[in-house]
């Protein structure tokens, strides 16, 4: 069956089970968009950063021979919606199932599942495969109780995956060391030198300086600090 | 908190946990691995606290999210209305804890906790500002900023505008805390000690007006009544200058 995957600016998860087969049927989608640059005044190097980060993520995607449209946020066919793009690329490729991973936002959540209520083809859903808990598992950990105190929900996460336990007791013998962690830096240890990673943004920058992007922040050097996925000679 | 650090300890993994590119799970499991190894040299203290920061508050303020959307967005328990000051988009301000943690955040797209609280929340709060300007500027300011995050550690933990479902009390504090945890009063243009006169602290003046204003709300929290009951010792005179120098840092923050 012909199948539409959506991808958003961040899900860059490249051990999703999605990725596990590669299904000549399957189509992958990121866009650059208006819809996202515009809901908030961004500072300049997020922009960077999310543009840079889907680039290479497609780039990585594309060198394992996955089949990816990315439209990049000046691309002619880029009208900037989210669901308009969707529309376009369904048509353009006859697609016949459309499915993307939980958005980590409420607005696109609603927009997507208000989408898929629209569309005449099949759809379907997927969990990002990035935290510990699903969507709704806090919801439902203090369904009935009167305060949601994260102290009781961290326990039961110590528990449930097993982390830093000695049986069922805490291991050192104390669940919460937070108060060991309240002291002001005299200068005393080092601080550790930061790993840096150099990257060419210089054409991102320019994209969104052209563009009537409003920004917020600074953004001095040509290198943008961040370790994206590495890219298969 | 210190003048001539970004990040002192902090990981700086946010972004990249953000979009998703790391999971939850592979830092959890190289924290752990790392700690079976070289137990000798590091403390379970170290251990436990960054671990509990990814399964923990991550995971919680995401469960809390889903779990209070979309009512959660436009609450405003405590009733504040004030416009965010100019300042918080130049870093242009004679308060040296407020222009370092601004200008940081400018610069780097980058504040670490007690920057995000303890600074620019806490100022937030104290003067009273409307939580949806609190909220548009950390969702846009930080590169690290999805809503999911953002808006529960916004609104909820640091602004108090959800009345308490996040945090057990509102993150207010005076200057002194500020001088406590770093080096900013070092070079001050105001005087921490101080709660009135042009040279006084802002944040100082500005505390005992807001625990004053928002008595009827959070005078029977029992968490609070080490202050009310501090605020109750104040001389009444001297409230009543607090609370003139702190109206007046309200309605001109921007020239402070």
């Amino acid at each position: 069956m012909k199948t539409l995957r959506l991808i958003l600016g961040d899900q860059l998860n490249s051990k999703h089970s999605w990725y596990k087969t590669n299904d000549k049927n399957v189509q992958y989608c990121l866009f650059e968009m208006r819809q996202e640059t515009d809901y908030v005044t961004h500072h300049i190097q997020k922009i960077i950063g999310f543009f840079a980060a889907m680039r290479a993520f497609s780039n990585h995607l594309k060198e394992n021979n996955f089949k990816v449209d990315y439209y990049k946020l000046d691309d002619k066919d880029n009208t900037q919606d989210l669901v308009e793009n969707l529309k376009q690329l369904i048509k353009k490729h006859d697609i016949e199932k459309f499915e993307y991973q939980l958005p980590d936002e409420y607005r696109v959540d609603q927009q997507l599942s208000e989408f898929c209520k629209s569309l005449d083809i099949e759809s379907e859903v997927f969990s990002t495969e990035h935290f510990y808990t699903e969507r709704n598992d806090l919801k439902d950990f203090f369904k009935g109780k009167k305060q949601y105190l994260m102290e009781n929900f961290y326990r039961d996460m110590r528990k449930k995956h097993d982390i830093l336990m000695a049986g069922n007791q805490p291991e050192g013998g104390k669940w919460n060391y937070d108060k060991s962690n309240r002291n002001k830096w005299k200068g005393e240890h080092q601080i550790p030198t930061y790993k840096y990673f150099k990257n060419d943004v210089s054409d991102i920058v320019e994209l969104i300086k052209n563009s009537d992007i409003k920004t917020i922040g600074n953004f001095d050097t040509k290198t943008f600090s961040i370790q994206l996925p590495e890219r298969k000679r | 908190m210190h003048t001539n650090e970004v990040y002192l300890f902090h990981s700086r993994l946010s972004f990249a946990m953000n979009v998703k590119l790391i999971s939850a799970k592979n830092i959890v499991d190289t924290v752990l691995n790392y700690w079976r190894k070289h137990g000798d040299n590091i403390d379970i203290s170290q251990v436990e606290g960054f671990i509990r920061q990814i399964i923990g508050w991550r995971e919680y303020m995401r469960g809390m999210y889903w779990a209070l959307m979309p009512d959660y967005k436009t609450e405003n328990h405590l009733e504040n209305n004030n416009k965010l000051p100019e300042f918080y988009w130049t870093g242009n301000t004679k308060m040296n804890c407020l222009k370092n943690a601004i200008t940081n955040s400018l610069d780097n797209g980058y504040a670490h906790h007690i920057q995000r609280l303890m600074v620019t929340g806490n100022f937030a709060l104290l003067a009273q500002i409307n939580p949806d300007d609190v909220d548009a500027w950390y969702l846009g300011i930080y590169v690290d900023a999805l809503e999911w995050v953002q808006l529960p550690n916004t609104r909820g933990m640091s602004q108090y505008a959800d009345g308490g479902k996040i945090a057990t009390k509102p993150y207010i504090s005076s200057g002194s805390y500020i001088n406590k945890m770093s080096n900013y009063c070092d070079n001050c243009h105001y005087d921490k000690k101080e709660k009135l006169g042009k040279k006084a602290c802002p944040f100082n003046s500005l505390y005992w007006n807001f625990l004053d204003d928002k008595r009827s709300i959070l005078g029977n929290n029992r968490r609070m009544s080490m202050m009310y009951s501090l605020l109750d010792k104040m001389d009444k005179d001297q409230l009543v200058s607090i609370k003139k120098r702190a109206h007046n840092i309200i309605q001109n923050p921007d020239k402070f």
